[in-house]
């Protein structure tokens, strides 16, 4: 992976256009950092949704009813897939640099980073407070990379839902 | 079996049919979410204000779950497939 060194360091940003459209900037890195882990979830969902790996991505629908989740599995869950799959390949395809998004545009990007967040959550074997759970079995590199991707999905998730909220005012 | 009683059965099973809930929409606290985010989230699908969105994220924190919607069957499992969607641990249960 090269990377240019730029003149000016801005990692990502996310901005207001109108009240349609977004602007989300995301530096050489950061983009090529999610797409990476977008392609990988992806590909992950498209072979074995079930994998434990996803289980913080695909949660249960009923705790108690067979039935329930039989028919949920059946009906509901292929949709759910296909939408997790969608939306991580419209993060995947974001450019380096300047992103002009609609709304609902910012919206799948706002699931996918959340999506990634999740299933790093689960590498990670983290709480939403920060809180460590046991060890993990990644490579010190890559669960150094993990940890940069973890708090930069969160600030960038605070963000998207900000400008998000900020445009229905 | 008489035709009278054929078409009770008919209506008993239709009226079975239609009267299936109303089902709860329950979110559960999660050990990653952000709150913000549940907030946000809960604004989009259920188009609730951010006062009450706030106060059912609060429950589903501080309690480990909440009540979030009610609906029939059919409208309860579309709120679950968006909750899902946006990566929220949600179930739905028949309410008492």
């Amino acid at each position: 992976m090269t990377f240019k060194r730029p003149k000016r360091f801005l990692p990502w940003e996310v901005t207001r256009i109108n009240l349609e459209e977004c602007n989300l900037f995301l530096s050489e890195p950061m983009a090529k950092l999610i797409k990476v882990n977008a392609e990988n979830l992806r590909e992950k969902i498209e072979t074995d949704a079930t994998n434990p790996e996803l289980q913080r991505v695909f949660p249960q629908v009923s705790f108690v009813e067979f039935d329930l989740l039989k028919e949920f599995k059946e009906n509901s869950f292929p949709q759910v897939v296909s939408g997790h799959k969608s939306v991580l390949s419209i993060l995947a395809s974001l450019s380096v640099g300047t992103n002009i998004l609609t709304n609902e545009g910012l919206e799948e990007v706002m699931k996918a980073v959340n999506l990634i967040r999740l299933s790093i959550g689960t590498k990670l074997n983290i709480d939403q407070n920060g809180e460590i759970h046991g060890e993990t079995e990644e490579s010190f590199d890559l669960e150094a990379t993990y940890w940069i991707l973890q708090s930069f999905s969160v600030a960038l998730l605070y963000a998207i839902s900000s400008t998000l909220a900020n445009g229905e005012e | 079996m008489t035709v009278k009683e054929d078409v009770l059965d008919e209506i008993d099973i239709n009226t079975e049919t239609l009267y299936d809930g109303p089902w709860n929409v329950v979110v559960w606290d999660d050990p990653i979410n952000l709150m913000d985010y549940v907030t946000f989230v809960f604004q989009k699908v259920f188009g609730y204000s951010k006062a009450k969105a706030e106060k059912l994220m609060l429950q589903v924190h501080h309690s480990g779950r909440s009540n979030v919607a009610q609906a029939n069957r059919e409208k309860a499992e579309g709120y679950v497939v968006r909750l899902h969607s946006y990566g929220l641990w949600a179930t739905m249960e028949k309410t008492n």
